[in-house]
């Protein structure tokens, strides 16, 4: 079965005439949302002639991604969503880890490229909407295709979490996996038909497709915010009125002020999530004291969803916890040798979940690794109390998170080595204001250091996403080392942080001229 | 070389640079905004006036920024020209 697109066509059953998705001025009804699902459904089934269908979907954010969505589930293909903002190869290498075998892209310079491997079926986006217009008198005859015959469904959909040029991290999840966890969120935050969700994060994010199936399975509606600012946010809560959000910390922090200065111009906003990064106590204590609508605080991973959950009552208690356990959830926290630590000692937390995915594609050797004995061992560090809070204080592996968009230093690392000079390198992440983190570049090299950044830049440019780019490069003769010799990057970040260099300034600035942009 | 001739020089550099961001620019490159046209996220507005800082060994502030004359490349030209 397509449970989740059957879950939408009973919602569409129900109210054929109500919005599901808006999307800026557009919007979309229940039953056009469907007949264009079955319409692309019906076309990709013809077009991309495989018994395992595995679909790249590479495509900018907007309604028609949740509508190719629901299409590929109908046909019961897996789903691979890619940032359409990485380079063609860094694509390939995607495509090729998790052996898809077709992508649809609305970018022509993917399509014409030479770069694909010839077997990986190419499909043009304005293919697949223009059918509306050509098939006005369509009647779905789905039924027609023999569906079920085909291949068993347990991989649904595919997340790359990791390594768009090392090795990529596809964490797989099964329509049952997706399905759980919104049936966690509907019992956590009450979500029903009234809600109006507001997703501001992109699909290839895990909380991207969450937020994008919560109200399409609860008969709600879909509010989509493709380019996120303060005052695009708050616009878009107020004129959609939109009842519930997931922001990702770093969008919070920025939205707060806006929030607090009149907090009850948004009566319909009935409860708001922080999720991704730890939030500053201080827009802690705000939300929690100051909103008036809910307010919860959340931690998780991609591979094993929610873990935890913090609310307003709780939260006076425990103002510095991210959370108590959800129901079926176990944390524990272990040490290096993964024996059990004491109530309030910090080791590394480990997660065991009815919602955590069955593993990393193709990647049998760290799937094990990852998951040992039905835990998910985070690579965050933190402490449980006396009362069984989890306390979070830093993370273990290297990994940088801004504007809620993991970067894994590796990656770029791999880049900049590539380049002629350059003896090391080393990329972490420094405190933002409002992107949370920014990476930046410690070289170590004897080369001229004004030539070898413009190399460098070049470089990044050619070969990593804009998300990878480092914002700032430092030469340096020798890194700090720990006892064991590694590099110390925490001593190194501290260095960095005590510069106060504040990145994204110039950002905002560029952005509060533009008004809504 | 004069004013005009400068901007010209910085222009064509600025949109050798926007090239290797995958903007198709427009035969009017000097009216060109690199923030409402760009299609640019946060990410790569960031990165590129990072770049631009670099390749003319310049600094912007703020205050710089937050012009909206500043956003075009013929306005950019003109504000690395004075910080030369």
């Amino acid at each position: 079965m397509s449970i989740i697109f059957n879950k939408v066509k009973n919602n569409s059953n129900k109210f054929p005439s109500k919005i599901a998705i808006v999307d800026g001025d557009k919007t979309i009804t229940y039953s056009a949302l469907i007949k264009q699902a079955e319409l692309i459904a019906h076309f990709l089934r013809k077009k991309v002639n495989f018994n395992n269908l595995r679909i790249a979907i590479c495509i900018n954010e907007g309604m028609q991604l949740p509508i190719i969505v629901l299409a590929l589930n109908l046909i019961k293909a897996t789903i691979i969503p890619i940032n359409p903002g990485l380079h063609i190869k860094q694509i390939q290498h995607l495509l090729a880890s998790v052996d898809a075998n077709a992508i649809i892209t609305d970018d022509q310079k993917k399509m014409d490229s030479n770069d694909f491997n010839p077997d990986i079926v190419k499909i043009n986006l304005t293919d697949l909407l223009d059918l509306k217009f050509k098939n006005d008198d369509f009647e779905p005859y789905f039924s027609l295709l023999n569906i079920d015959s085909l291949k068993n469904y347990d991989q649904f959909l595919i997340t790359l979490s990791s390594g768009s040029t090392g090795n990529p991290k596809p964490i797989i999840f099964s329509e049952e996996n997706k399905l759980a966890r919104f049936d966690q969120t509907v019992k956590s935050y009450q979500i029903d038909d009234h809600d109006v969700v507001l997703c501001a994060s992109p699909f290839y994010h895990s909380l991207g497709q969450r937020l994008t199936f919560l109200p399409l399975l609860s008969g709600g509606t879909l509010c989509i915010l493709k380019i996120f600012t303060a005052k695009n946010w708050i616009t878009t809560v107020k004129k959609n009125k939109v009842t519930f959000a997931i922001p990702v910390s770093s969008h919070l922090h920025e939205v707060i002020d806006p929030l607090m200065e009149k907090p009850f111009q948004f009566p319909s906003l009935r409860c708001l999530v922080s999720s991704s990064a730890a939030i500053n106590d201080e827009v802690k204590r705000k939300l929690f004291e100051e909103m008036p609508c809910e307010f919860h605080e959340m931690y998780g991973a991609s591979e094993v969803g929610t873990a935890t959950s913090l609310n307003n009552s709780q939260a006076k208690l425990k103002p510095k916890s991210v959370g108590f356990p959800n129901i079926d959830v176990y944390i524990k926290i272990v040490n290096d040798q993964m024996m059990d630590c004491n109530r309030n000692t910090i080791g590394q937390i480990i997660v065991k979940s009815p919602l955590a995915s069955s593993g990393y594609y193709g990647l049998s050797e760290i799937t094990s690794e990852s998951f040992k004995s039905g835990y998910f061992l985070t690579g965050d560090i933190g402490y449980l109390d006396d009362d069984g809070f989890l306390f979070f204080v830093d993370r273990k592996k290297d990994i940088i998170i801004s504007g809620g968009i993991n970067i894994y230093p590796s990656d770029i690392e791999v880049v900049l080595n590539e380049t002629f000079g350059v003896k090391e390198s080393y990329v972490l992440g420094i405190y933002d204001s409002f992107l949370g983190e920014i990476p930046v570049a410690v070289i170590v090299s004897d080369a001229e250091s004004k030539s070898l950044e413009n190399l460098l830049r070049k470089n990044v440019r050619n070969n990593l996403s804009g998300y990878q780019r480092p914002i700032k490069y430092f030469f340096k003769d020798k890194v700090p080392l720990t006892s064991s010799g590694k590099i110390d990057k925490r001593v190194l970040r501290d260095e960095l942080n005590s510069l106060k260099l504040n990145l994204s300034s110039k950002l905002l600035a560029l952005y509060n001229s533009q008004g809504s942009n | 070389m004069n004013h005009l001739e400068k901007i010209d020089g910085i222009c064509i550099k600025l949109s050798k640079l926007l090239a290797e961001y995958r903007l198709e620019l427009s035969d009017d490159i000097g009216n060109f905004n690199y923030i409402t046209e760009g299609n640019l996220d946060s990410f790569e507005l960031l990165s590129f006036i990072s770049d631009v800082e670099m390749e003319f060994d310049i600094q912007f502030t703020a205050d710089d920024l937050i012009i909206s004359h500043h956003h075009t490349i013929n306005g950019l030209a003109g504000l690395i020209l004075k910080k030369y």
